[in-house]
């Protein structure tokens, strides 16, 4: 059974999006199994055309090819539900329908045991 | 009953709990806020949680300074969230360098608050799966 890595995107900046993205996507390398969770700071990479708005910056993967990498070999997204009230987001707002939403503690629960977690 | 198969009565089951660390380096809203909740959100699922102020949020554990991330849309409150970390066991370490750094006396300090060098701390997180730097 593959090991676990949280990722955490903590910021509305590039700088917090794309590391994140990048390590997620090594850990699928790896053979990680990735649980990625945005925090109500970083709420605003899980809509609809924001991603989009990073383009392909200089150097760096293409961050929607990166998230739908992630999401669609199955790896838990999941959005922090107080994220909603927060940024004032309509859940049909997300970008992809298999974006969990959810509070933190069940997000917690599924990603117990990982053995890296990091957060940008 | 044969000698073998006696009950040790000294003996207690102890289920070990797991750590985790949560860090925070900074004071704005943001970070504090999804540190606090971190915490409390670990804390609420059995974890044994550590946090550990660096000097860039050493002014967070000032009485008085947690009451200035209340109010924010649709977040629950820093002080509710703060004190459900403490009733559950979770520890609320300040690096001992935020005190000078900072102009930070101890008295000062929240009630819970710990002090103690980062190499201390280290020893303290021995063993610690989840680590969350903010």
């Amino acid at each position: 059974m593959s090991e676990k890595m949280v990722v955490v995107c903590n910021g509305d900046e590039s700088k917090n999006i794309m590391p994140a993205l990048i390590f997620a996507s090594s850990g699928l390398a790896l053979d990680y199994e990735v649980y990625f969770f945005f925090c109500p700071a970083g709420a605003k990479w899980a809509l609809k055309g924001e991603l989009e708005k990073l383009g392909t910056p200089k150097g760096l993967p293409n961050p929607v090819e990166l998230f739908n990498t992630l999401i669609d070999l199955g790896n838990k997204v999941t959005f922090c539900e107080l994220g909603l009230e927060n940024k004032d987001i309509d859940p049909k707002d997300m970008r992809d329908e298999r974006i969990v939403i959810e509070k933190l503690p069940p997000f917690l629960m599924d990603a117990e045991g990982a053995t890296m977690t990091y957060t940008f | 009953m044969s000698e073998e198969f006696e009950v040790n009565e000294e003996f207690e089951y102890e289920e070990e709990e797991s750590k985790m660390v949560v860090m925070l380096n900074h004071s704005d809203p943001d970070s504090v806020m999804a540190a606090i909740v971190m915490a409390a959100a670990g804390a609420a699922i059995g974890e044994q949680v550590l946090m550990f102020f660096q000097p860039g949020a050493a002014k967070v554990l000032v009485k008085g300074e947690l009451e200035k991330y209340r109010d924010i849309q649709g977040l629950p409150d820093p002080i509710k969230l703060y004190e459900s970390i403490t009733i559950l066991d979770g520890r609320i370490i300040l690096c001992e360098l935020g005190l000078p750094n900072k102009g930070i006396k101890e008295e000062d300090l929240l009630d819970e608050v710990e002090v103690m060098m980062a190499s201390s701390f280290l020893f303290e997180a021995d063993g610690a799966k989840a680590v969350y730097s903010y």
